[in-house]
């Protein structure tokens, strides 16, 4: 097989290395990082707020999610991104695409040389690598939003490094890797945060859908269909027979990272086609809040059922988990968490949904009959 | 795909097991034969599942082969048989380098105790990949000699395996703290005290104290923790919290409690939480904590204070819930409305009774939140009271809504103040009646209420009877209505007004027939009208509303009646509307309501739709109405458009040309002339989408056709739908700056020139790009006066607005004369265009090439052979700019007369690129609507690949990133990557393709 030289600068060697070697080296990546001794954090700009309270922060991964988070956009959940935050100071970002970091090191250091009155200003500096990031000892945390493969072993790192991480979910593509993260987590006490915004977002209305149905506003829960397949991860034979000529600006070995080598074939995007089972992207969401709302003790299910159109996951206090649409309830339950308590359903979006005080006589009352096995009524609790 | 392999995987598993052990042993041979390493590989991933220990020999062979060693590891690590352990040890003498790290990181997450032995003395191999390995699998194998052989090397251990050394260790301390404790402590305490870096010690630290809480007995230690959460080392003050959130001692906090004013505002949150969970002196902590001067140490100490459940802080709360913050205050609220146990209430009325103004609005107000219906009596009673305590327990009471109220807000609107504000009350009695289940005994209460009250209390408790909506409830309105009292009269009925059914509207209309009083007659009429709303019988409600029209004075009232009759699909409410066309003062809304009514009953009487359109058209000037009257007189009520054939386009593929721009700019069949295509007829039933007519297949490229069935010379209105082209007397006069705009939903056919010169053009047959979506205004001023030349063509003069013709203001474009134009760019070599799309904003592939040579030539200056990537991209988007500013200044000026409200959004998010992009896709729909557009290219030579006739028919196709996902993954490949019409690629800033010459 082709090995070819990786352009990836080791931290501090600045010298090309094998694939081999760079193999090496990731599997030694914990001595790489727990080295460095924490300095001051920077001292920056004026009539903000004092440079020790802010958080100073490395983004890895600049694609829509990073680079939303950053500067702001469409799938930003903080106004102006971290970049406009008076309590964050970015001095790093990190992709493995050039112009990617090029262009968001130019607009990071555009706004803080507007907001210090520095024109000059240079703060911000731009990595191809992200180890050189995690070796900073100024920086506090680092957002990671990379492809699957990165996320968990990234995180590992940070948190190895003293970071504290924000991590864009998938956050692991195995069981073991999750596992890692609570330990490595707990291990080092660094505050980890998945990036599933229905938990932090949305005016906390998911977390109250999720009191709702725990306190038993649909009587004792039985039913929850979840209508999507969650991912997983299944590597495919690891062969390609297409190449194409690698980009000078783009990373492809940095960007393979742990996964085996295979030739660039043109497309590099959240994760390479044949890896994964499934709805690896949004799955997260959806199995997030559901497993929020039916299971508060950390526990897995106990039995998982195959079944026609999907899987079954059984949990101990006698709840099954479906996931496929819930069955003839309609278009309004298409592509909808549905929640069958023997009181009633909530279908529909949470974040629509209206709350009525536990009097209201509406609550009560029945406004159809749900086909479903457990489903004999659905409220207008959550309409 | 990837699901239907996952099934047949797990149909694989489930197999019997005879037929498992058949494939095991097929599994086997694959391993044994001369496969290919990806074969080999998958063939070890089901093994993983379905191996037995007779598989192990097979795996063990591969062990040593760098392309499937990882595999067959992975495998091995799987299976539950002391085989693979024995055979994976085995291949540590065989192996090395990465592939005898990753056995030795295979037999670490086995738990192979007896693997220690082997290796401990690879710690000290010199490949660190193998000696970092070690480390990682002796740290989780975690027995006494493995942590042992870790500690030994701790020091010696070379800068890139000592940090895995130390993680190693403190895995293994981790995990040994249950059978071992000594031996963990003993572990984290030379980590803890080595010089390490500060993650490591932290680390270590944290689970010193963890493993072991009898070493607080210990001041010293104790004083670090105090040390540590206050102070400055970050790492130490993480390792802190996390040690008070975890610890399990109640004793630790209790300790700390006596240093809590040297503590950090942080440390003091969270030792009150370490006390509040493990129920040390939490109630003590928490006051103290609501006395801080740091507001999020008060939130927090709120919150306990609620989570405790502490009554004697009511006082706090109250205090806190009406000063300060709104962060603290509305802490202090919810921790308020949290409180529970049936000595709340009592608490809360009890400190009611002294408590400030502000402070007793608080408590009121919690009372209503907390939905205590015991508050009923206290409630009533501040309500009874003086203001701001009156509003606030009357809101409480509307939140508890309960009919039991009803007796006493009854009493309380009795003796109501007239100088109070009746709002509240009247919303508190509202939610009572609301909340009543039996509507008939409500009513019953609230008349005979209302029987005894006063002029004024009746007058203002009058809404409720809408409300209720009963028979008795509309007997008391109406006996409002005929009362002599003018105010309580005119409060009837605009209370009737407001009926929930027709019911009150014959005697409304006949007040306002007979009413003396103009406001009474207007209210009445009005109440009228809006309550006809409900009745159900199309032909009364017609009499009625002609009753109120007839009966209306004013025109505003007219006008609201010409509303609702607009409901009334019927020809009886189309005559009533007709004749208000006349009347300048209606006409408008006449013409919206008419063009409602007609459009619905086009399909039964389309005769009489197609009379009133024209009437419409005559006189009205709403832009919607116009189109819509527009829409109905054309319109044939037959099948429409449908697409009648189809072709697939691709694959592209040249000789030579390899890169995905070079096949870009190639031109293929059907848009390479002579090139053979083979469309095919689109069978069964006919439609217009292409997603319906050919389902999947929403890519494919299709002809829309449509025969023409308009008689030659129909009059067409221009694009704003206020003048009609053969009758403009202005255009007729001619000038230099003739001004005409795109026509709205234009359709191929012949047309006759506005000049009234009397020629005829037979333009779709000339010019087979004007289709329905692209046909524009044919009409030519044909200028008299000659151009003055470029230094007279100033784009801002272009650009001004025409004088109004008879009134109604021109579209923007302007026409350009054929004589003028050769003569301004006599050196350019591109596609002469015909006459009649000779005009700036023409849309045809000739115009748009003609605009983007002029573009280059007079606002550029450049001339092909010299101009730049960046100045044919320049020229392109001036000509698309030149296409939008018709639609835009319309939305602008539209924006101008309606005085509309504005929010204003300025994005920076938004790239140029992708708007230009965009903005021709929506060049050919009059509303953006994102359909397909064809532009032509920006080189010469380059045209015409659009097909049309006298048939009209077009090209359509979407953008082709929104096509592409829905192709299988080889139409992805540039070779075979469906071509879009659009022509413009993405040049990202800091692309040198963007100022380099035509050659870079």
């Amino acid at each position: 097989m082709n090995r070819k030289p990786m352009t990836a600068v080791a931290p501090g060697a600045g010298v090309s290395l094998s694939r081999r070697q760079f193999l090496r080296r990731t599997t030694l990546a914990a001595a790489l990082t727990a080295g460095p001794t924490l300095l001051p954090r920077s001292v920056l700009g004026q009539g903000n707020a004092a440079p020790n309270s802010r958080i100073t922060m490395g983004f890895i991964g600049l694609g829509g999610q990073g680079a939303g988070h950053l500067l702001g956009g469409a799938w930003t959940y903080v106004p102006g991104g971290y970049v406009a935050r008076q309590d964050v100071q970015v001095l790093a970002v990190c992709d493995v695409r050039k112009e990617r970091r090029d262009s968001a090191q130019e607009r990071c250091n555009q706004m803080y040389a507007q907001r210090y009155g520095q024109a000059s200003y240079q703060g911000v500096q731009s990595y191809n690598d992200f180890r050189e990031v995690l070796a900073r000892p100024d920086i506090d945390a680092v957002l990671i939003a990379v492809p699957y493969h990165w996320a968990a072993p990234m995180s590992l790192l940070a948190m190895r490094a003293g970071k504290d991480v924000y991590c864009e979910k998938p956050i692991a593509i195995t069981v073991r890797e999750g596992q890692a993260l609570i330990e490595t987590s707990r291990r080092f006490s660094r505050v980890y945060q998945a990036g599933t915004q229905q938990r932090s977002e949305y005016g906390g209305k998911f977390r109250i859908a999720c009191e709702w149905v725990r306190n038993q506003r649909l009587g004792r829960l039985k039913e929850v269909f979840a209508f999507g397949i969650p991912g997983a991860f299944y590597p495919d034979p690891w062969i390609t027979a297409k190449s194409e000529p690698c980009p000078a600006t783009f990373d492809w070995d940095l960007w393979l990272g742990p996964l085996p080598w295979r030739p660039y074939a043109g497309e590099a995007g959240h994760a390479l086609p044949g890896c994964f089972v499934g709805d690896v992207n949004w799955a997260p969401h959806r199995y997030d809040t559901v497993m929020w709302t039916v299971n508060p003790d950390p526990t897995a299910p106990v039995e998982i059922e195959l079944v026609a159109g999907g899987v079954d996951y059984h949990f101990s206090h006698g709840v099954v988990v479906h996931s496929r649409d819930y069955p003839g309830g309609g278009r309004g339950s298409r592509r909808r968490r549905v929640l069958c308590g023997n009181r009633g359903a909530h279908r529909g979006r949470p974040r629509r949904h209206r709350l009525r005080s536990p009097g209201d006589p509406e609550a009560a009352a029945a406004t159809g009959r749900g086909p479903g096995r457990a489903c004999q009524q659905s409220l207008r609790q959550f309409p | 795909m990837k699901s239907i392999l996952s099934c047949l995987f797990a149909l694989w598993v489930l197999l019997p097991p005879v037929t498992v052990a058949q494939a095991e042993a097929d599994l086997i041979a694959l391993l044994q034969s001369p496969a290919s390493g990806p074969e080999k590989c998958t063939a070890c991933l089901k093994l993983r599942v379905v191996g037995t220990a007779r598989c192990v020999p097979a795996l063990a062979a591969l062990l040593g082969e760098d392309v499937v060693s990882h595999a067959a590891r992975n495998a091995l690590e799987g299976l539950p048989f002391p085989e693979a352990g024995d055979a994976l040890r085995a291949a540590l003498a065989t192996t090395s380098g990465l592939t005898k790290a990753g056995v030795i990181d295979s037999l670490g997450w086995r738990g192979e105790a007896a693997s220690v032995p082997l290796l401990a003395p690879l710690l000290r191999d010199p490949q660190p990949e193998v000696a970092a390995a070690a480390a990682a699998a002796l740290g989780r194998l975690a027995s006494p000699a493995a942590a042992a052989s870790l500690d030994r090397v701790r020091d010696s251990a070379g800068p890139t395996v000592q940090p895995v050394v130390l993680e190693a260790m403190l895995r293994a301390a981790d995990r040994l703290v249950a059978s071992h404790p000594d031996l963990a402590a003993e572990l984290y305490q030379r980590l803890f005290e080595g010089e390490y870096s500060p993650e490591i010690r932290a680390a270590a630290g944290r689970g010193l104290v963890l493993a072991n809480p009898a070493v607080f007995a210990n001041p010293d230690t104790l004083e670090a923790l105090k040390d540590a959460l206050s102070g400055g080392d970050r790492f130490l003050r993480a390792a802190a919290f996390a040690v008070l959130r975890e610890l399990k001692d109640p004793k630790v906090p209790e300790s700390l409690l006596g240093a809590w004013s040297s503590l950090s505002p942080e440390a003091q949150i969270a030792l009150l939480d370490a006390c509040v969970r493990l129920e040390v002196s939490a109630v003590l902590t928490a006051r103290k904590a609501g006395q801080s001067p740091v507001a999020r140490v008060r939130i927090a100490a709120w919150q306990a204070l609620a989570e405790l459940n502490d009554l004697g802080s009511i006082a706090a709360l109250a205090q806190a819930a009406s000063s300060g913050e709104a962060v603290e205050r509305e802490a202090a609220r919810e921790s308020l409305t949290r409180l529970r146990g049936e000595a709340v209430l009592a608490a809360l009325t009890t400190r009611l009774e002294d408590a400030e103004p502000r402070t007793r609005t608080e408590l009121l107000r919690v009372l209503g939140e907390r939905g205590d219906p015991g508050a009923t009596e206290v409630l009533l009673r501040y309500a009874g009271g003086a203001e701001p305590a009156r509003s606030a327990a009357l809101k409480s009471l509307s939140l508890l809504g309960s009919p039991a109220l009803l007796p006493g807000l009854l009493e309380l609107a009795a003796q109501a103040n007239p100088d109070q504000d009746v709002e509240p009350l009247l919303q508190a009695l509202l939610a009572a009646c609301q909340a009543a289940p039996d509507r008939e005994q409500t009513t019953r209460q609230v008349v005979e209420a209302m029987n005894r009250f006063g002029p004024v209390a009746r007058r203002q408790t009058l809404p409720l009877l809408s409300e209720l909506g009963t028979a008795p409830a509309l007997a008391l309105a109406l006996a409002g209505a005929s009362a002599p009292d003018r105010d309580l009269q005119r409060e009837a009925v605009r209370v009737l007004g407001q009926w929930p059914s027709a019911a009150p509207a014959a005697r409304l209309l006949e007040l306002a027939q007979q009413a003396d009083d103009p406001a009474l007659q207007v209210l009445a009429l009005r109440g009228a009208v809006e309550t006809l709303g409900q009745e159900p019988d199309a032909a009364a409600r017609l009499s009625s509303l002609k009753q109120a029209l007839a009966a209306a004075r004013r025109n505003e009232e007219k006008k609201l009646v010409l509303g609702r009759l607009a409901q009334i699909p019927t020809p009886e409410a189309l005559a009533l509307l007709v004749p208000r066309l006349e009347d300048p003062d209606l006409a408008e809304e006449a013409a919206v309501a008419a063009i409602a009514v007609a459009e619905k009953v086009a399909p039964t009487q389309p005769q009489l739709a197609r009379e009133t359109a024209a009437k419409v058209l005559a006189v009205a000037r709403n832009p919607d109405a116009l189109k819509r009257a527009w829409a109905l007189r054309g319109e044939t009520f037959g099948p429409g458009p449908f697409i009648s054939q189809w072709l697939v386009c691709g694959p592209f593929r040249q000789p030579g040309a390899n890169s995905a721009l070079t096949i870009f700019d190639l031109p293929f069949g059907p848009e390479k002339p002579g090139e053979p295509v083979e469309w095919r007829a689109v069978r069964g039933r006919r439609h217009r989408s292409p997603v319906r007519a050919l389902p999947g297949t929403g890519g494919l490229r299709h002809l829309l056709e449509e025969p023409d069935r308009r008689p030659p010379g129909t009059d067409r209105p221009a694009a704003d739908g206020q003048r009609r082209w053969h009758q403009s007397v202005a255009q007729r006069q001619g000038g230099p700056r003739q001004q005409h705009g795109p026509r709205l939903g234009g359709r191929s056919g012949r047309r006759q020139c506005a000049t009234g010169s009397g020629h005829e053009r037979a333009d779709a047959q000339d010019h087979p790009g004007r289709g329905r979506l692209g046909g524009f205004g044919a009409s030519c001023g044909h200028g008299r006066k000659a151009d003055p030349g470029p230094a007279g063509r100033s784009r801002a003069s272009e650009r001004a607005r025409g004088p109004t013709v008879n009134g109604l203001r021109p579209p923007s474009t302007l026409c350009r004369h054929a004589s003028s134009h050769v003569c301004h760019s006599p050196v350019l070599p591109r596609p002469a265009p015909p006459a009649s799309e000779q005009i700036r904003t023409g849309l045809t592939a000739s115009a748009i090439a003609t605009a983007v040579c002029d573009n280059l030539y007079y606002l550029l200056g450049r001339f092909p052979a010299v101009a730049t990537r960046n100045d044919c991209y320049m020229a392109l988007a001036y000509t698309v700019r030149d296409r939008l500013l018709d639609r835009w200044l319309r939305t602008a000026e539209t924006y101008f007369e309606r005085a509309s409200r504005t929010v204003c959004y300025l994005s920076a998010e938004f790239l140029l690129g992708p708007q230009l992009e965009n903005n021709l896709v929506n060049l050919r729909h009059p509303r953006g609507h994102a359909r397909g557009a064809r532009v032509p290219p920006t080189q010469p030579g380059r045209t015409a690949r659009t097909r049309g006739g006298a048939g009209a028919r077009q090209w359509r196709s979407g953008p082709a990133r929104r096509l592409l996902p829905r192709f299988p993954r080889h139409a992805r490949d540039p070779q075979h990557r469906l071509r879009h019409p659009l022509r413009v690629r993405h040049l990202r800033p800091g692309d040198p393709r963007w100022l380099a010459g035509r050659s870079g």
